[in-house]
């Protein structure tokens, strides 16, 4: 191996010295949330907004059918003298 | 207390769940530890993730250290392993419009140190892309001046293996750095 490889390499490679960051990580650890209580927590809200999400279509669905059954343009179709849309089995 | 204790004391201490003791270990290893994660790593953030990753595991595993290897020697395959288990990769920055300019700008001095720092960024960034096997040998071997023999402990190989991986390591260095040699800088 050349002798400037050699040099460089040793040159480049150094050792250096830890920042004082690394013993703050080590010995004060910052008060975050652990990764598995941060996904149980997304998980959570996730189903949160999902069942209000399914609880707001269902509802909206609900009104619209009602609105429809009950609206004065849609015609009254009778049979045999019953009027089906009050009186479907 | 266990500042003046020996190694062996100091690791007895850490398994009796001494927080002295931990913190003696650390700072006596920290260096190392950092040193050869950001030369591996080749960027700090990882460098960081990769030290605290290894003090970790080697404050949790210390119960089963047997004593049978050099305790420095257990250290470095605990570093050696997170560095081989990280799989980020850093990506090499092209050097942005600023830094150029004040290059171009700086005084003979300024110019000197800058243009050694790039040569030492070029020598980092052709170590960075040695495949993980090569290059943690090259870290050992230049960062931390292990021997042959002690670079085959730490990672469980024969030295004829660390020597073959040393000189393939360098046949691929010299040929990706020639045009540094060509240029002078050596001289």
């Amino acid at each position: 191996m050349p002798e400037w490889l050699e040099r460089e390499l040793a040159g480049s490679l150094a050792p250096v010295d830890a920042p004082d960051a690394l013993r703050d990580r080590m010995f004060r650890p910052a008060v975050t949330m652990p990764a598995r209580r941060v996904s149980v927590f997304l998980i959570a809200a996730a189903m949160v907004l999902l069942t209000a999400g399914t609880m707001w279509l269902s509802s909206a669905q609900s009104s619209q059918a009602s609105a429809r059954r009950w609206s004065p343009a849609n015609r009254v179709q009778l049979n045999d003298h019953a009027c089906i849309v009050c009186h479907t089995t | 207390m266990v500042l003046e204790s020996s190694e062996r004391e100091l690791v007895e201490a850490c398994r009796r769940g001494d927080r002295d003791a931990f913190r003696t270990l650390f700072e006596t290893y920290k260096n190392k530890v950092y040193s050869v994660a950001l030369r591996f790593a080749g960027e700090e953030a990882i460098a960081m993730d990769i030290a605290q990753d290894t003090f970790v595991k080697l404050f949790s595993s210390i119960q089963s250290f047997r004593g049978d290897s050099n305790f420095q020697t257990w250290v470095y395959r605990m570093v050696v392993n997170s560095c081989l288990d990280q799989k980020r990769r850093s990506r090499r920055l092209i050097p942005i419009a600023d830094e150029l300019m004040a290059t171009l700008r700086a005084s003979g001095d300024v110019l000197t140190q800058m243009l050694r720092e790039e040569v030492g960024n070029r020598v980092r960034a052709a170590v960075e892309k040695l495949s993980p096997d090569l290059r943690i040998v090259i870290v050992l071997r230049y960062t931390e001046g292990l021997a042959y023999d002690q670079i085959a402990e730490v990672l469980g190989c024969s030295q004829g293996t660390v020597a073959s991986r040393l000189n393939r390591a360098h046949k691929a260095l010299e040929r990706r750095l020639a045009h540094l040699a060509q240029g002078g800088v050596h001289a």
